[in-house]
């Protein structure tokens, strides 16, 4: 089970620069600059938080700090620069920033991202692709971390995933949503559309669907995939097919209860098929070409040293804005766009349905060609 | 040498889920919120629609000179917070506004939030002298079969706060 598990720190290193480029392509990182003392009267902390040993929101001076060592330690993450303990340093002030953020009555699920570099600096995706890499006179091989770690790092984050999904299933069943009279998607759906007015995208098309069937096969399913996750954690080829499940299943959500659950999508990028990418765009290559890996590491501590600056700017420059904008939000502001954030959150959706499906169509090709069992789409076991 | 590595992995697997399954036990039998937490959430409520669905809205109103009420825009009056959590700050202020008569610390904070309601409203309707805000949660219901959202005008909570 836990051998399966085992990705290559080449590739996890790999992902530590996609999870990056994720973030700061469509979401950015949050500020916390908007918090302080004067929201105290608002001040309602989950019943277990930390914020509860508070007896109101700190000062601003607090959360600026916070903000800037979020910001410094995401970037050398990043950049792999003592990355082990700047990966779990970045978790911990994200969390810490969280449990005020969600001290308003409501707490956000969006856990998994932040958590993440807990677990895979374990693994070793600090070991390749680092900036100190390019300050060596000659450039050694790193030390990559030990099989039996990695995929004992990899298996533990697959079932923290897959717990989490377990845990909205298992008080769905409780709820009733298997009982035949129910429609509970429905019932959600409704709730959303007035209550939160969440119309966008096929939500008033499915308000008037009035198909007892399908709405029991919505209910079903949900429960069936959320349930089901935690089993197939035994290996990972089963745990793929439910991860690719998944990325269908959050883009529905997406479309019908305008509810973008962007932090899974983030995490289920780990479980991409490395081996196929690394056919397509070399990841091994350009590990051994010298001179190309230290352009591609300059490249690429030239554009973290640029966005720093700017993020550090704006988290002080708008000191009300809850989001150091990502790069496509960035640009959908200076075109004017309304709601820039939420179309930048979009896009992540549609991209990773696009690669989704460009992976199950190169699945099928790779198998057509090779006539071999070439595993499941998108998102691969270990060959 | 690896059967020795992997039982000791799945000892540490072992452990690292039963840590999970008693926090969700933890959360089972509080019914409270955890934050950090690995709880996602359930939407677990799944009613018997027999073409009702019934379920309540809050909304906000400016109450003028005259007494008249203006609907606020939440999102807008709450601009500088998290959009997606105004109805719960709604929640918090009207369980606040309960609790300031007897909890000190609760009543110093409300002067802030006071003022930030003046100006808010002076933002939005320059011309327009509030004297109040009213938190109101309404019973409304959907009719499945014809799609019309009905207000019934029952009225679950109400929480005026006076400006002036």
């Amino acid at each position: 089970m836990i051998d399966s598990y085992f990705i290559r720190p080449v590739y996890l290193s790999a992902y530590r620069l996609l999870y990056g480029l994720i973030v700061v392509t469509f979401i950015g990182l949050p500020a916390f600059t908007w918090l302080g003392q004067g929201l105290t009267y608002f001040f309602a902390p989950p019943p277990y938080s930390l914020a509860r040993l508070f007896s109101g929101f700190p000062g601003t001076g607090f959360f600026q700090v916070l903000t800037v060592l979020n910001l410094v330690f995401f970037f050398l993450m990043i950049l792999g620069v003592w990355c082990r303990w700047t990966s779990v340093l970045f978790s911990v002030t994200s969390m810490l920033g969280h449990t005020f953020w969600y001290s308003f009555g409501k707490i956000d699920h969006l856990l998994l991202w932040i958590i993440a570099p807990i677990f895979l600096s374990v693994a070793g995706w600090g070991d390749y692709f680092t900036l100190p890499e390019l300050f060596r006179k000659r450039r050694n091989e790193p030390v990559e971390t030990a099989p039996g770690r990695a995929s004992l790092a990899v298996c533990l984050f697959a079932l923290t995933i897959a717990f989490s999904m377990a845990t909205a299933g298992i008080q769905k069943v409780q709820g009733g949503w298997l009982n035949w009279q129910s429609e509970a998607a429905r019932f959600w759906l409704v709730r959303n559309y007035f209550s939160h007015d969440r119309t966008e995208f096929f939500a008033g098309y499915f308000l008037s669907l009035d198909q007892h069937l399908f709405w029991k096969i919505m209910d079903f399913s949900t429960v069936i995939m959320e349930v089901g996750f935690l089993i197939s954690t035994v290996h990972r080829r089963y745990f793929n097919y439910f991860v690719s499940a998944a990325v269908l299943f959050h883009f529905f959500v997406l479309l019908l209860f305008n509810i973008p659950f962007y932090s899974n999508l983030i995490v289920y990028a780990l479980f991409i098929d490395w081996n196929a990418l690394n056919r397509q765009i070399g990841i091994d290559k350009l590990v051994v070409k010298t001179h190309l890996y230290r352009t591609f590491l300059s490249a690429i501590g030239a554009f973290c040293g640029i966005l720093f600056l700017y993020w550090l700017y704006f988290a002080f420059a708008h000191s009300n804005q809850f989001q150091l904008p990502g790069l496509i939000e960035t640009g959908l502001r200076i075109l004017g766009f309304p709601n820039s954030y939420d179309l930048s959150l979009y896009s992540l959706f549609f991209g990773s349905v696009a690669v989704l499906g460009w992976s199950g169509l190169a699945f099928l090709t790779d198998r057509k060609t090779k006539g071999e069992d070439a595993g499941p789409p998108y998102i691969q076991s270990i060959r | 040498m690896k059967m020795k590595r992997t039982a000791t992995g799945r000892s540490i697997l072992s452990i690292y889920f039963l840590i999970l399954c008693l926090h969700f036990f933890i959360f089972l039998i509080k019914k409270a919120e955890i934050y950090p937490s690995l709880i996602f959430p359930a939407f677990s409520a799944a009613p018997k629609l027999q073409d009702l669905v019934k379920f309540s809205i809050t909304d906000l109103y400016g109450v003028d000179q005259n007494k008249h009420l203006v609907r606020l825009s939440k999102e807008s009056f709450f601009q500088d917070f998290y959009d997606k959590h105004v109805d719960n700050i709604l929640n918090t202020i009207t369980v606040n506004e309960a609790r300031s008569r007897t909890n000190p610390n609760i009543r110093n904070g409300r002067g802030a939030f006071i003022d930030f309601s003046k100006k808010q409203l002076n933002r939005l309707f320059p011309h327009t002298r509030f004297v109040a805000l009213l938190i109101q949660k309404e019973k409304v219901q959907y009719h499945l079969s014809s799609q019309v959202l009905d207000r019934t005008g029952i009225v679950e909570s109400r929480t005026l706060i006076k400006l002036y």
